[in-house]
């Protein structure tokens, strides 16, 4: 099985009514607030040290039983920016995904370094879904 | 960081979408590598965005 590191696009960042623990690295989140400046379409998004996928998204990857993750909820709210630019943009609903498996055993993870680490098949998944703006690479 | 002269605005001709994700990919790199990161660091940070991606501001630096 191949393995990728996806640094999904960053929509925007933690917003204010997030939770975290700052005193470890990477933070832990407890409480996730995501607020979006911008989004070009990718159903997974990300915030250091967060992601975020679309409810879709989220459900097609419980079908297929992915490992190592399990999903929460995530309060999504746009900013000042976000409007101005687009007025008439409406946001899919988000949920938390939460990457807590082993990298290259389960099908998320996270590397040492930080970035998330998925199988082939939940990218092949996500792909699909549409994941155009993420950069990937193979995970050695 | 936050002084006046570093108030700068995108051409609305330029990608604005892809430009300002860039911007935030970078920042989001930068949070993910730097547990600690100084003000120097942040600052530092700062020039080197404002370089690579500063020529399409207005005004352009």
């Amino acid at each position: 099985m191949k393995y990728f590191y996806i640094e999904p696009e960053v929509a925007g960042g933690l917003g204010k009514n997030t939770v975290m623990n700052r005193a470890v690295h990477p933070p832990v989140v407890s409480k996730l607030h995501y607020q979006i400046d911008g989004w070009l379409g990718d159903v997974l998004l990300e915030s250091f040290p967060s992601f975020i996928v679309t409810e879709d998204a989220g459900q097609q990857l419980q079908a297929i039983g992915a490992t190592g993750v399990r999903f929460d909820d995530v309060e999504v709210t746009t900013s000042d920016q976000f409007r101005q630019l687009y007025p008439n943009r409406r946001l899919p609903k988000f949920i938390w995904l939460r990457a807590e498996g082993q990298p290259a055993c389960d099908d998320f993870g996270i590397a040492p370094d930080g970035r998330l680490v998925t199988s082939e098949r939940v990218f092949e998944t996500l792909k699909k879904l549409g994941v155009a703006n993420a950069l990937v690479a193979p995970f050695k | 960081m936050n002084s006046l002269e570093n108030l700068r605005g995108i051409p609305k001709e330029v990608n604005s979408d892809l430009h300002l994700s860039r911007i935030r990919r970078a920042w989001n790199q930068f949070y993910r590598e730097n547990a600690t990161a100084t003000q120097q660091q942040l600052l530092q940070k700062a020039t080197e965005i404002d370089s690579t991606y500063g020529g399409q501001f207005l005004p352009p630096r």
